[in-house]
C-alpha cells in the first residue's frame, strides 16, 4: 500500500480564549491562565476542592451553527460541529459531502452535562423519566456523528477516548485513513466539555491544582506544581493528502509526520507512571533520525506532579539540548485539544510569553519552558495520559 | 436540568434543575388540555427555535411538515405528555394519527383523560 | 507492491451472561441457549422493562477490588485470550491493546452520583477509570504492554472499530501482536436510555422475526489475540483463523436511527471484502448486528441484498445477540469470538427463539439448531451504531484462499 503524505489545510479552535487562533495566540503571548470559577451550586465539590477551570464561557457559535440545528445537541456536539465548520472554512472547502470524508475525534469525558442530566432524571424520577433527547446525544461518539450528519461525511468515523493522549491519537488515526487512501478529507481533533461533576471527580483524585499552598495555579515543570488546570474546548484540523491539497491550491498549515504510540504500564489507574526509560526507548526506536531535527516541543506538561516529571525525563532523553519546550497548558489547561492549536501557532510563528506560574522550574527535571518568538520548522507534540497511554506527533512546516 | 427553551449556547454556569423530582401525576379525569397549552409544551419540550406557541398553527402538521421533527422528537413529546398528564401512550400510537396536529393531539389527550375514544382523522403521509 | 501481511487470531477470551470462558459460552451458543432474564444489578421497578443479559453474579472474574465491572470483564477475557503466550511477548513496544467501550464505569458512576445526591460519599475507587478507556487501559497495564494502547468509543461499533485499528497496526508493521476487543457493563443510563427510544423488547429479543420489537441489553467482554502470520509461525502459535479485512463507514443520516436503505452498512461490507481481496460470493456466513429492532433488522437485510443480490437469501445469518444480548461497546468483541469459533468448528449457532424468520427480510436465518458450515469459510461480523457508524470485519479460515482457488483481488 503506498502511503500518501498528509497535510493540514485548515484549523478551527474554540476554548477559554474564545473562538479562533488569534485569541489563543494573544493568550499564549500573555502566558496567563484563562481561568474562571467552576459552578459549585450542585454541591458536588468537597471543601478545599479546586475552584477554577479554563472554561469556554459564553461563545457565539451562531455563524457556524444555527439555533435550530443546535436545538437537540449537547454542548459537546455544538462545540464539535461549529469547530469542524470553522476548520473547513479555514481550509477553503465548501462542500465535503462524500464517502471519502472521514472524521476522527477524541474526547476524554464525552458529553458530561447530558449524561449527568440523564442520570439525574433516572435517579430522581425513575427509569421511565429518561429523555430520548438526552440519551441520543450522550454517547461519546455523538459529536463525531453530528459532524458527519452536518457535513455529509460518510467515510470512516472514529471517536477515541484515551484521556490526555486522545487528541494526538485521533490526529494519527485520521492521518492514517488519509495516508492509506480510505479518505481524501478528514476532520480530526478533539473536543471536551468540563462539567462540574467531571471537575469534582478529577479533584477527588487530587489531579487538579487546589487553593492554598502555592495557590490554585497550574505550574508546568515548576517545583511548586501540585496539579493541573481542567479545561474544555475543541480543536479540529482538516487533513488532506498533500498532492490533492496542492492541486486545488490549498494553503498548507503543516505536514503531518509520524505519530509514535506507546504505553507505560507502571502507571496507576488515575495517575502517571515512572518508566521514562521504556517510553524514551520506544520513541527513539521509532523516530531517532527525525528527533534530532525537532526544534520545538509542544509539551504535555500540565502541572501534574508526576506527569511533568515523566514528561521531562522523556524529553531530556530524546530531544536535542537546544529544543524550545513550550507549555501551553499553563494558559489553556488540559482537554479540548488546545496543544494541537498551539503547535500550529508555533509553526506559523508566534510569540509565547513565559508563564509567570512556571518561573521556578524544578531543578530536578532539568527543563525550563521556552519563551519569545517561536518559528518552528519541526514540532514534536507530546501527550502523556493518566493511566499510561502516550503519544508523540511530528508536525512540520510545509 | 438545563431549563428547556434556553438556547444551547455554552455556559459554564451549568446548573442542574434545582426543582427536584416532578411527581408523576395520576390521570386527573377532570383535567383537560387546550390546544394552546399543548402548543406551548411542544415548543418548550422540543426546544424549538424560531417557532412560538402563537406562530404554530393548531392544524399545522407536526410531523412530515416544516417543523423538521423526527421520531426522537415524537418520543420526547410523548414523555412530556405522559408525565404531565399521567396518561399512557402505546408504542404503536407514537407519532401516528393522534399526532397529526396540535389540535388532534389535544383531542386525543383529552379523550384519554376522560376515559373515552375519539374518531381520528384519516391517517396522513408522515415521515418518522 | 507487496501485499499487506496476513493477520491471524491466536487466542480468544470472553465474559457474558452465558458465563466466563469461551468453551462454556460456545457450548451454550451452539445449543441456542439464551441467557436473558431479570436484572439483579439494579431495581427495574421504575423502568419500562425488566430483563437483560447480565453476567452471572457468581461469575469468577479477575480480582480487582475497587475496579469497575467493565474493567474486570475486560481483564478476565484478556487473560483468557493470552493464555499460552509468553508474557515477555506482551511486555514490549511491539505489543498493543485496542479496545472498545461505550460505558466505561458508568454503573459505578451512577452509584457515586446517587450517593452525592443524598449528600453522601460513594465508592470513589472505581471512578479512577471512569472514562471509556478504563477497561482497555486496565488490560494494557495488566499485560505490561508498551506499544499502542487506544480505546474507541463509537457506541455499538466500538469493538469492531478497535479490531479494525488493531488490524491496521499489525499490517503496517507497528506491532507484532495485539490484544483487541471490548468490554461494557449494564447500567441504568443505557437501560433507561434505550427504553426511552422504545427500542427494548420486554421479551428476550427476537432478531429477524416478524414480531421483533426491540433489543435485549447485555454486558461482558470479548477479546481476541491477534498476531502477524510471521510472528505466529515463528513462535509456533496455535492459529485459529485469519482476520482478513475491515470496513468502516458512516450513514451521516440520523443520530440514532440507521439509514433505512442500509447504504452505509453495505459500503462497510464492501470495504471489508475489498481489503480481504474477496468477492461477495466468497462469504459463507454472517454474524449479523441483528439487534431485533425493526429499524436495524430492516436496514441490515437491505444492506445484505445490496451487496449479495439474490444470494443474500441463501447465506446463513445468525444474531448471537439473541443469546447474550447487545453488549454495546463490547458487541463486536464477543461477536468476533463467536465468528472465529464458527470458522474453527464449522458451525453457526442458531438465533434463539421459537418463531420463524420474517419472510419479508428474505434472509436465511439459522434457527432451532446450529447450522453446519463448509470446511472453509469467510464470515462477516457486522455492527451498526448510533451516529450512523458502521463497522464490519471479515474473518476467514486459514486455508481459505488456497482451498477454493480464490485468487486475491488485492495487489
Amino acid at each position: 500500500m503506498t502511503r500518501r503524505e498528509v497535510v493540514v489545510t485548515g484549523v478551527g479552535c474554540i476554548g477559554p480564549w474564545g473562538i479562533g487562533l488569534p485569541g489563543l495566540a494573544k493568550a499564549l503571548q500573555q502566558g496567563l491562565p484563562l481561568t474562571s470559577p467552576i459552578d459549585r451550586s450542585a454541591g458536588y465539590h468537597r471543601r478545599g476542592a479546586a475552584t477554577l477551570l479554563a472554561a469556554c464561557g459564553e461563545l457565539d457559535l451562531s455563524p457556524w451553527l444555527s439555533p435550530q440545528q443546535a436545538r437537540r445537541m449537547s454542548i459537546l456536539s455544538q462545540y464539535a460541529v461549529a469547530t469542524a465548520r470553522m476548520a473547513l472554512q479555514d481550509a477553503g472547502l465548501a462542500d465535503v459531502r462524500s464517502d471519502r470524508t472521514a472524521v476522527a475525534l477524541a474526547t476524554a469525558f464525552g458529553p458530561g452535562t447530558f449524561t449527568e442530566q440523564l442520570a439525574r432524571q433516572i435517579l430522581e424520577k425513575g427509569g421511565k423519566a429518561a429523555s430520548p433527547f438526552l440519551f441520543t446525544d450522550c454517547v461519546a461518539n455523538a459529536a463525531s456523528g453530528q459532524i458527519a450528519i452536518d457535513l455529509g461525511a460518510r467515510g470512516p468515523n472514529a471517536t477515541i477516548c484515551q484521556r490526555e493522549a486522545g487528541p494526538l491519537l485521533a490526529l494519527a488515526h485520521g492521518a492514517h485513513d488519509v495516508a492509506a487512501g480510505r479518505a481524501d478529507v478528514c476532520l480530526a481533533g478533539a473536543v471536551d466539555e468540563m462539567s462540574p461533576l467531571s471537575h469534582a471527580i478529577l479533584d477527588r483524585f487530587r489531579a487538579l491544582a487546589r487553593p492554598g499552598g502555592h495557590g490554585e495555579v497550574a505550574r508546568p515543570f515548576d517545583r511548586r506544581r501540585r496539579g493541573f488546570l481542567a479545561g474544555e474546548g475543541a480543536t479540529i484540523v482538516v487533513l488532506e493528502a498533500e498532492a490533492s491539497a496542492r492541486a486545488r491550491g490549498a494553503r498548507l498549515l503543516c505536514r503531518v509526520g509520524p505519530t509514535v504510540r506507546a504505553f507505560d504500564p507502571s502507571a496507576g489507574r488515575a495517575s502517571f507512571g515512572r518508566d521514562h526509560d521504556a517510553l524514551a526507548r520506544t520513541l527513539l526506536g521509532r523516530l531517532a533520525g527525525t528527533l534530532c531535527e525537532v526544534d520545538t516541543v509542544v509539551s504535555s506538561a500540565s502541572g501534574a506532579r508526576r506527569g511533568d516529571a515523566l514528561e521531562a525525563a522523556v524529553l531530556r532523553a530524546v530531544c536535542p539540548r537546544h529544543t524550545n519546550v513550550l507549555v501551553p497548558k499553563a494558559v489553556h489547561g488540559e482537554y479540548g485539544g488546545g496543544t494541537l492549536a498551539a503547535a500550529l501557532l508555533a509553526l506559523r510563528g508566534a510569540e509565547f510569553g513565559y508563564p509567570p506560574a512556571c518561573n521556578e522550574p524544578d531543578g530536578a527535571l532539568g527543563i525550563s519552558p521556552a519563551s519569545g518568538r517561536i518559528e518552528a520548522t519541526r514540532v514534536l507534540c507530546s501527550a502523556l495520559a493518566a493511566g499510561g497511554a502516550a503519544a508523540w506527533s511530528i508536525l512540520e512546516a510545509p | 436540568m438545563r431549563p428547556p427553551g434556553e438556547t444551547g449556547a455554552p455556559n459554564h454556569h451549568r446548573t442542574v434543575d434545582p426543582r427536584g423530582p416532578t411527581a408523576r401525576l395520576a390521570a386527573d379525569m377532570s383535567r383537560q388540555v387546550t390546544t394552546g397549552q399543548l402548543k406551548a409544551m411542544i415548543v418548550q419540550k422540543l426546544n424549538l427555535k424560531g417557532v412560538s406557541a402563537e406562530s404554530l398553527g393548531d392544524d399545522d402538521p407536526l410531523f412530515g411538515g416544516g417543523l423538521g421533527l423526527d421520531s426522537v422528537d415524537a418520543l420526547e413529546l410523548v414523555l412530556a405528555i405522559e408525565s404531565e398528564y399521567g396518561i399512557q401512550i402505546q408504542d404503536a400510537e407514537v407519532g401516528k394519527e393522534a399526532f397529526a396536529s396540535a389540535r388532534v393531539l389535544a383531542q386525543f389527550i383529552n379523550a384519554r383523560l376522560a376515559g373515552g375514544a375519539i374518531d381520528l382523522p384519516a391517517p396522513r403521509e408522515q415521515s418518522a | 507492491m507487496s501485499p499487506s501481511p496476513s493477520v491471524v487470531v491466536t487466542g480468544l477470551g470472553a465474559v457474558s451472561s452465558l458465563g466466563v470462558g469461551v468453551d462454556r459460552q460456545w457450548r451454550a451458543a451452539l445449543a441456542g441457549r439464551a441467557s436473558i432474564g431479570p436484572i439483579g444489578l439494579f431495581d427495574t421497578a421504575s423502568h419500562r422493562t425488566t430483563i437483560a443479559a447480565e453476567v452471572p453474579k457468581d461469575a469468577e472474574l479477575a480480582p480487582g477490588r475497587g475496579f469497575s465491572r467493565a474493567e474486570r470483564f475486560a481483564c478476565t477475557a484478556a487473560a483468557e485470550a493470552v493464555q499460552g503466550l509468553p508474557p515477555a511477548v506482551l511486555r514490549s513496544p511491539r505489543a498493543g491493546v485496542f479496545f472498545g467501550s461505550s460505558t466505561g464505569a458508568l454503573h459505578e458512576g451512577e452509584r457515586f452520583l446517587a450517593a452525592l445526591l443524598q449528600h453522601r460519599e460513594g465508592e470513589l475507587a472505581p471512578l479512577a477509570a471512569q472514562q471509556n478507556d478504563g477497561p482497555g487501559t486496565a488490560v494494557a497495564r495488566m499485560l505490561g504492554v508498551q506499544g499502542p494502547v487506544v480505546t474507541f468509543s463509537t457506541a455499538c461499533t466500538s469493538a469492531n472499530v478497535a479490531l479494525a485499528a488493531a488490524l491496521d497496526a499489525l499490517q503496517s508493521g507497528e506491532i507484532d501482536v495485539a490484544v483487541a476487543g471490548g468490554a461494557d457493563e449494564l447500567c441504568e443510563i443505557t437501560y433507561a436510555g434505550f427504553n426511552s427510544l422504545r427500542s427494548v423488547d420486554a421479551r428476550p429479543t427476537l432478531p429477524f422475526r416478524t414480531s421483533r420489537a426491540g433489543l435485549s441489553l447485555g454486558e461482558g467482554a470479548g477479546v481476541l489475540l491477534l498476531e502477524t502470520l510471521a510472528h505466529a509461525e515463528q513462535r509456533g502459535a496455535p492459529m485459529l483463523c485469519e482476520l482478513a479485512g475491515a470496513g468502516r463507514s458512516c450513514d451521516a443520516h440520523h443520530v440514532s436511527a440507521p439509514d433505512p436503505d442500509g447504504t452505509g452498512a453495505a459500503a462497510a461490507i464492501r470495504m471489508a471484502l475489498q481489503q480481504a481481496g474477496l468477492p461477495p460470493d466468497a462469504v459463507t456466513f454472517v454474524n449479523a448486528h441483528g439487534t431485533g429492532t425493526p429499524h436495524n433488522d430492516d436496514a441490515e437485510s437491505k444492506a445484505m441484498l445490496a451487496v449479495f443480490g439474490a444470494r443474500s437469501a441463501r447465506i446463513p445469518v445468525t444474531s448471537t445477540k439473541s443469546l447474550v444480548g447487545h453488549l454495546l461497546g463490547a458487541a463486536g468483541g464477543i461477536e468476533a469470538v463467536f465468528t472465529v469459533l464458527s470458522i474453527v468448528h464449522r458451525q453457526l449457532p442458531p438465533t434463539a427463539g421459537d418463531e420463524p424468520a420474517d419472510p419479508a427480510l428474505c434472509l436465511d436465518v439459522v434457527l432451532q439448531q446450529a447450522r453446519a458450515l463448509p470446511s472453509q469459510n469467510a464470515g462477516l461480523s457486522t455492527n451498526l451504531a448510533f451516529g450512523g457508524n458502521n463497522a464490519v470485519l471479515l474473518f476467514r479460515s486459514l486455508g481459505f484462499l488456497g482451498s477454493l482457488g480464490f485468487r486475491s483481488l488485492s495487489p
